[in-house]
């Protein structure tokens, strides 16, 4: 468990802005925040100084959100970066999670549950949704065999995974594999990491061929 | 008979169009006359004559006293028996011997000479010489005639002795020698050609001249099959009179052939000079008849009358430079000329190769005709001449192929000295190791069958992509034009062409409309330096089938799209729409929030139900358990979730909305005023019914019918989709019951 104490928001609509920010701050309450929005602000953000954190929205007016994903990972590979999004589409989601992000927030919840989510995530406890969990294991399967073990899911996480694409959280799941919910957590966080290696391969080719990037 | 349907449309002068020329004259001419015009009767007729002078050549020649001896020219001025039947009256003699002399009584004895069996007596230099032929078959005749007559016959290693003989009235058919079929068969085929041409070009001089030109050939090889196969002699009458028929149809045949060369393809010469070749041509005859003119005389001004060919071709080819049908009929006059040589060569080389005499008998010089009658017939009928180069290729192939062969075996034989049986093996070993596997790689590079480059493809399903249909017009004839470089292209936009097709002999191709882009007419391929051909219409065929195929797929998708946005608009319209008005006039801010959450997740169902098969339900109920949980345990109420739902039952916006909005509103309820503990959720499906349960273990409600908003909700939103809500008797909490029909997606 690590606190926050710096964090990036990408979103270029001033009123979410305000909200989120009021939201992290309520969250994390010893963090910096800043709040920029477009992809050129954020890249600037970025070279200018090292984040724990960055809250993404991915239609920004000049260009995707993925672009800020992918080059806070090229510069700075330990920044969390988590997808915040209205609609929640899961090709989106699931794109941005192979490009190198380690959550989402759907804004459309209420604060208390995004403000919950974020706790989570600073506790190490990654979300995944069953619509999101039910497309990473499609993508896990249309990628097809790997050749690297490291690769490709686990039994367990295949498990955990048709476990949380049934509608069961963490916790549920948990109790029903009979294991602690925080060894949950880490398979999660290991889906998302494999996410992001596999995507990087031949992966990619599938991704786009599903729409996914 | 011959089947004529094979002669389709390709041709602007098929047999149709001649039927309905001659249809809509029939109303000048009598119905009898109208079918002797047709093109079936000109060529019935043709094979009719053709028929009966066959059957009167073979009457002539086997009405005749038979000897059953194949006689031949031996040494010093001697005849030899080169055969004999063995069931005919010459039977004891030896093959191989000499026949010094026939004899009868009261007859004088008369000599046999190499003159006396003669192919083709005309040859004879001089009339006086020729007279005496004349007289020594008349004796011949005498003597054969006779009961009996003898034979002086000397056998090769015997004394000379003398044989009584008796002929046979009738020569048996069996006995006739295979030059003899081959004359019948060649002028049998060079007359039906010439009908064949006639019968579709009646109005037209060259066809006319080629007529004449064949019948000459028939009249010429028929009249000399019949003395030219002779055993030794044959009546007199009769041969003076095959003779006139003999040199009036050579002469009828060079004049013809030199005429149609002067008119065809190209008018090269007036009527007028055609006229005084033809009358120059009777003088010469008639004055061959009366004995004015000798043999050598006659061979010359047919030689003169053929040397012509020459010029005319010639003067043909600079008059046809600017015409490309007429300089492909030349092509093809010009191709079947060399064939000809070629085969003049071969049947020169043949009797070598087989050690046989290195004379060449007469019939096989006659098959030097047959390319030239064939081209000569494919140019004037113009039939299908945009083929030639492929024709024209593969004839020639074989031809240099089988040639090759010929001469690899003659320097095998002759110059290294190998025996004829190995010499030929391994001629044809050679051959067909080196020259087959060149002759595929050159057909290979000069007929490769067009295939659609990616440029191509690129261009034609950006023909497909523009937005108008003008521009798809505009840009489809654009790359027509690009492809085969026609000097003219027009838009036929009423013509109706039913496929792909190549008209007037190669001048024009044409292009069907297809799917609303206008058919075309392009001419005069590649500026006008070629015809549309066999591979033209390939390539066309190609890149048609592919720009139906692109224009059919973006149809159907932009007919997708259309469907598409039509059924996002009616959702939009129907849920967001609807539930955002509500939304507006809800007062409460924390409800209005509910709401607009709840729009923003239908939204979502909208927007992802792209492929307009429904939301699955239950991955929506696996999300609303996720959520449910959420909700509830911030409340630190527990969940109880049963779920027995098919994995593929899909709804439509509207009821997987009212399902979603049932739900939350009942657990809303729950959470603001059961002050429960725990709730059981359980959905189950029935073949007709989803039945919703919702069960808590809180106080209940005391009033059923002041529910609240909440309730009501419920209701209007189950009675929405034909369903049916209840509180279910319970003895803690609250239990609601939820009963829709699950013909939901078809609604």
């Amino acid at each position: 468990m690590m606190e926050i104490t710096s964090l990036l928001i990408v979103e270029d609509l001033p009123e979410a802005r305000t909200r989120l920010g009021a939201i992290v701050a309520e969250a994390y309450t010893n963090a910096y925040v800043q709040s920029v929005g477009n992809v050129q602000q954020a890249r600037r953000a970025i070279d200018e100084k090292p984040w724990q954190m960055a809250l993404v929205d991915l239609g920004l007016p000049d260009g995707s959100g993925l672009d800020v994903i992918r080059y806070a990972k090229k510069k700075q590979p330990d920044l969390m970066c988590v997808v915040s999004t209205v609609i929640g589409e899961d090709s989106q989601i699931v794109a941005a999670l192979s490009a190198g992000a380690q959550g989402y927030l759907l804004k459309a919840q209420p604060d208390t549950q995004i403000t919950k989510q974020l706790r989570q995530l600073q506790d190490g406890v990654p979300a995944l949704s069953p619509a999101i969990a039910l497309r990473i294991m499609q993508h896990f399967q249309r990628t097809g065999p790997v050749v690297s073990s490291s690769e490709s899911l686990s039994a367990r996480e295949t498990e955990v995974l048709k476990l949380i694409a049934k509608g069961l959280r963490n916790s549920d799941v948990a109790i029903a594999l009979g294991l602690a919910e925080t060894t949950i957590a880490t398979h999660i966080k290991s889906v998302y990491r494999k996410l992001g290696i596999s995507s990087r391969a031949e992966a990619a080719l599938h991704a786009s061929r599903l729409g996914l990037t | 008979m011959l089947d004529f349907s094979w002669w389709n449309g390709d041709t602007p002068f098929g047999v149709r169009e001649h039927l309905a020329a001659t249809e809509q004259s029939e109303h000048h001419l009598p119905t009898m006359l109208a079918y002797v015009r047709t093109p079936f009767f000109t060529f019935a007729a043709v094979v009719a004559f053709t028929m009966m002078c066959i059957a009167a050549t073979l009457f002539a020649t086997l009405n005749t006293p038979w000897l059953g001896i194949q006689l031949a020219s031996g040494t010093g001025n001697a005849v030899i028996a080169k055969s004999v039947a063995t069931y005919g009256p010459f039977r004891e003699v030896e093959a191989g011997s000499k026949i010094i002399s026939l004899g009868a009584k009261n007859l004088p004895e008369q000599r046999i000479t190499p003159k006396d069996i003669l192919e083709e007596p005309d040859t004879l230099p001089t009339f006086e010489q020729w007279q005496a032929f004349k007289r020594n078959q008349a004796a011949f005749v005498a003597i054969i005639k006779q009961e009996t007559f003898f034979a002086t016959i000397a056998p090769p290693d015997a004394e000379v002795k003398r044989l009584t003989i008796s002929a046979t009235d009738q020569r048996p058919i069996s006995d006739l020698p295979i030059e003899f079929w081959i004359q019948v068969l060649i002028a049998t085929f060079g007359s039906l050609l010439g009908g064949w041409v006639l019968a579709f070009r009646l109005s037209e001089n060259s066809a006319h001249f080629f007529a004449v030109c064949c019948l000459g050939f028939l009249g010429s090889i028929l009249s000399s099959a019949i003395y030219g196969n002779r055993e030794l002699a044959i009546d007199v009458g009769l041969y003076d009179y095959l003779s006139k028929v003999n040199s009036a149809s050579t002469l009828l045949f060079a004049v013809a052939f030199a005429s149609l060369l002067a008119v065809y393809p190209k008018k090269l010469a007036n009527n007028f000079m055609i006229a005084s070749v033809w009358g120059a041509t009777l003088v010469v005859w008639l004055a061959y008849q009366l004995n004015m003119v000798p043999s050598p005389l006659l061979y010359g001004y047919l030689a003169l009358l053929y040397a012509t060919s020459v010029p005319l071709l010639v003067g043909q080819a600079i008059k046809a430079r600017k015409d490309p049908i007429a300089r492909m009929i030349l092509y093809w006059i010009a191709f079947s000329f060399f064939l000809g040589i070629v085969f003049y060569i071969l049947v020169s080389v043949l009797p070598i190769i087989l050690g046989e005499d290195v004379l060449i008998p007469y019939a096989y010089t006659l098959l030097v005709f047959v390319p030239v009658f064939l081209g000569l017939a494919v140019g004037i009928g113009r039939y299908r001449l945009f083929n030639i180069d492929v024709w024209a290729f593969r004839l020639l192939s074989y031809f240099v192929g089988v040639l090759a062969l010929l001469l690899v075996d003659i320097f095998l034989l002759y110059i290294l000295s190998i025996d004829r049986l190995p010499a030929f093996g391994i001629a044809l070993l050679l051959i067909g190791l080196l020259y087959l596997p060149l002759r595929n790689w050159l057909s290979g590079v000069l007929f490769k069958r067009h295939s659609i480059s990616q440029l191509e493809f690129r261009q034609i399903i950006d023909v497909a992509n523009m937005r108008s249909q003008a521009e798809q017009n505009d840009a489809w004839r654009k790359l027509m034009e690009q492809q085969f470089q026609p000097l003219e292209t027009s838009t036929q936009e009423a013509a109706e062409y039913a496929k792909i097709e190549i008209v007037d002999n190669g001048l024009a191709l044409r292009i069907p409309a297809i799917e609303g882009l206008d058919a075309l007419e392009l001419r005069f391929a590649n500026l006008g330096k070629s015809l549309f051909g066999p591979r033209q219409l390939n390539q066309a065929g190609d890149m048609v089938a592919l720009m139906k195929n692109a224009l059919q797929s973006q149809q159907a998708f932009a007919q997708g799209v259309r469907e598409e946005r039509t059924r996002i608009a009616q959702d939009l319209h129907d849920n967001i729409g609807a539930q955002l008005l509500r939304t507006l006039h809800i007062a409460n801010p924390g409800r209005k929030d509910e709401l607009i959450a709840d729009t923003i997740t239908d939204l979502k169902d909208i927007v992802l139900n792209a492929q307009g098969d429904g939301i699955n339900l239950s991955q929506m109920w696996a999300q609303l358990r996720f959520e449910s949980a959420e909700r509830l345990e911030d409340q630190n109420i527990s969940l109880h979730w049963r779920a027995d739902i098919d994995d593929d039952t899909y709804l439509n916006a509207k009821p997987a909305h009212n399902l979603r909005s049932i739900l939350r509103e009942a657990l809303s309820n729950v959470i603001r005023h059961s002050k429960a503990k725990n709730v059981d959720v359980s959905l189950v499906q029935t073949k007709y019914k989803l039945n919703l349960t919702v069960a808590d273990n809180g106080v209940g409600i005391a009033d059923f019918e002041s529910g609240g908003h909440g309730i009501a909700n419920i209701k209007l939103r189950a009675e929405q989709l034909g369903g049916m809500f209840a509180f279910a008797e319970s003895t803690v909490g609250t239990t609601i019951e939820v009963s829709l029909p699950l013909n939901l997606e078809s609604e």
